[in-house]
């Protein structure tokens, strides 16, 4: 319980620091209620502020998060806020208020008030967010979705079974659904492993881990004692996912040459260039 | 302000099949019937169901589709017209910005994978959508009953669209068209004689869905990056749609969309969001109209007592 509270109240602190809806929402109910403007939608508008106020103070917070299941995080309690409806209602009495009369002096200053009511708005946004993060997601997206549809190309009729970077394992399944992994996303995306009981045991942990040393090593530089080890657990490593079924290892173009070699002697089989990747098959 | 308005009917109609969509979700996960099945079953209901449809509008068309008496004075047409003008760009504006798919936001959801695997696999979860390998525990019933990958395979096997492209762009407009309905019909019962007021709200709810667009849990964000998602659905268009109903008095319309959500988002044993909204605003209405009711019973008595004193 004490838990829930903690995250009752920093669950608001997040909310509220990260934008500013939820203050316009109050500012629009402010305005509405001390203009007088509030009488027509009454009930609307106190469920508004009543609903709100029940999601801030952590007393009313924590039996709505258990009431929406612990499934979901804090802002999921807002839903049942009208924030966009009681947000969208203040504005909409104060714009057509502004623009009420029709001389043109008038008309001036509510073309002046409209502006800054939609920049104040915006502004409570983040305008754009994390554009540069988003500009790396779609990169990483394109690319999988380009390598992905190279390896269906290549091996039509196959059904491949994929080791691969994580930034093409992110992607695979969305981009052919007929690509089989043996660990998918939900391996550093945790909040997937809400739709499944299943679990990833030792060795696909070991393996997960082992290719992110192949990922960095194609790079310009990582950790020695890290290095040693993924030269060391190679052969195993290898040995395991054949075990676990894959018939397709995919490793950045750029790892070392001694490893591209290992890897043909492991699997007997040479690499095969496929754009920035080379590929180890076992068909 | 009439009791259903197309807006109300289209609203119902995708109820309708979000319900179909569930009974032969359910049909086939608990008679394990193949995904091929599963969705001639739904083609099947859904023909049946667009028949009805079709039959009711034809029927009922005079009191659907009379146009409500215009209130608005003409020199405010002018004014209403460039208003409209501004939403419509907004709104074509955020169908772009969905249709760029520069904002997808996935984490923590697996709709395209789980759509995938039920159109490989030619079933429903049979095998892990994040492998591609059978389950080796499986999976929580509570999630399994969920129907939307249903929806969105099926609509995929009918056109022979890709899973992405369907889920990440296709539905995603669809859905921030449905929920412009769903506010529309809210802003008819907050401003029920007010025309040039509902425009303005209907641009407020715009800019405000693009100022949303900043962070996860805002309707704006559902909206623009992940309408796809039940919770998506539920908050922009299942939402809305219940206030306007309770403003209005339109009960039966309610459950609908209470049963709507337990079949999309996964909610506290069918006690969802929309249950506790309906209940909240119901009751607050309640309690408003007793205020005036004993606000109202005073005034006369205080007139009397004034009228003893002249």
């Amino acid at each position: 319980m004490t838990e829930l509270f903690r995250n009752a109240y920093m669950g608001w602190a997040d909310y509220k620091g990260s934008g500013k809806m939820a203050g316009l929402l109050l500012i629009a109910l402010v305005f509405l209620w001390f203009t007088g403007k509030a009488k027509e939608q009454r009930g609307f508008l106190l469920y508004a502020a009543v609903s709100a106020a029940c999601c801030i103070l952590p007393v009313t917070a924590v039996p709505l998060m258990l009431y929406q299941t612990r499934f979901y995080d804090y802002e999921w309690i807002w839903t049942i806020v009208p924030l966009t409806g009681a947000a969208a209602y203040g504005f909409a009495v104060f714009l057509a208020g502004q623009w009420e009369r029709g001389d043109r002096e008038s008309r001036r200053r509510a073309l002046g008030a409209t502006a800054l009511l939609v920049l104040a708005m915006g502004l409570c946004g983040s305008l754009g967010g994390d554009a540069e993060g988003r500009a790396r997601e779609n990169a990483e997206r394109k690319e999988a979705y380009a390598v992905v549809g190279m390896l269906s190309q290549r091996y039509p009729g196959e059904e491949l079974c994929l080791l691969a970077p994580r930034n093409i394992l992110e992607y695979a399944r969305e981009a052919d659904g007929r690509i089989r992994l043996v660990y998918g996303r939900n391996l550093w995306d945790e909040s997937l492993n809400a739709y499944a009981y299943d679990t990833y045991d030792e060795k696909a942990l070991l393996l997960y881990r082992w290719m992110d040393w192949v990922e960095q090593s194609a790079g310009v530089w990582m950790p020695e004692e890290d290095r040693e080890e993924m030269f060391d657990t190679l052969e195993e490593r290898t040995k395991d996912a054949a075990a676990m079924g894959v018939n397709c290892f995919l490793f950045p173009a750029g790892v070392p040459s001694e490893m591209t070699e290992r890897m043909e002697s492991a699997l007997g089989t040479s690499a095969l260039t496929l754009g920035d990747y080379i590929v180890f098959t076992l068909f | 302000m009439r009791k259903n308005t197309f807006g109300d009917c289209l609203i119902i109609g995708e109820i309708g099949v979000i319900g179909l969509a569930e009974a032969s979700h359910l049909a086939a996960v608990f008679l394990k019937l193949s995904f091929t099945d599963c969705s001639g079953l739904f083609a099947a209901c859904l023909g049946v169901l667009f028949a009805l449809g079709v039959g009711v509008l034809i029927r009922r068309r005079k009191h659907i589709f009379t146009r409500s008496r215009s209130e608005t004075p003409a020199g405010a047409l002018g004014e209403q017209r460039i208003l409209y003008a501004v939403f419509g760009l907004i709104v074509i504006s955020q169908l772009i910005f969905i249709g760029m798919g520069n904002a997808i936001y996935r984490q923590g959801d697996m709709m395209t994978e789980t759509v995938e695997s039920f159109l490989v696999s030619d079933g429903i979860y049979r095998v892990n959508p994040m492998t591609g390998m059978p389950y080796t525990e499986g999976m929580p019933l509570r999630l399994k009953i969920l129907c939307l990958p249903t929806l969105y395979g099926s609509l995929c096997r009918w056109t022979g669209i890709r899973p992405a492209f369907l889920v990440q762009k296709l539905v995603p407009m669809a859905v921030l068209l449905s929920s412009y309905g769903a506010f529309s019909l809210l802003g008819r019962a907050l401003f029920p004689t007010e025309g040039r007021k509902r425009v303005w709200f209907l641009l407020g709810v715009s800019v405000l869905l693009w100022a949303g667009a900043y962070g996860y849990g805002m309707e704006g964000f559902d909206l623009l990056c992940c309408g796809w998602r039940g919770t998506a659905i539920r908050g922009g268009v299942l939402l809305p749609w219940t206030l306007s109903l309770c403003l209005r008095r339109v009960w039966p319309g309610i459950i609908l969309c209470i049963l709507a959500e337990a079949c999309m988002v996964w909610t506290f044993y069918g006690c969802g969001a929309c249950l506790a909204a309906a209940a909240g605003l119901t009751l607050t209405l309640l309690f408003c109209r007793k205020l005036s009711g004993r606000a109202a019973d005073r005034a006369p008595e205080k007139g009397a007592e004034r009228g003893g004193a002249i």
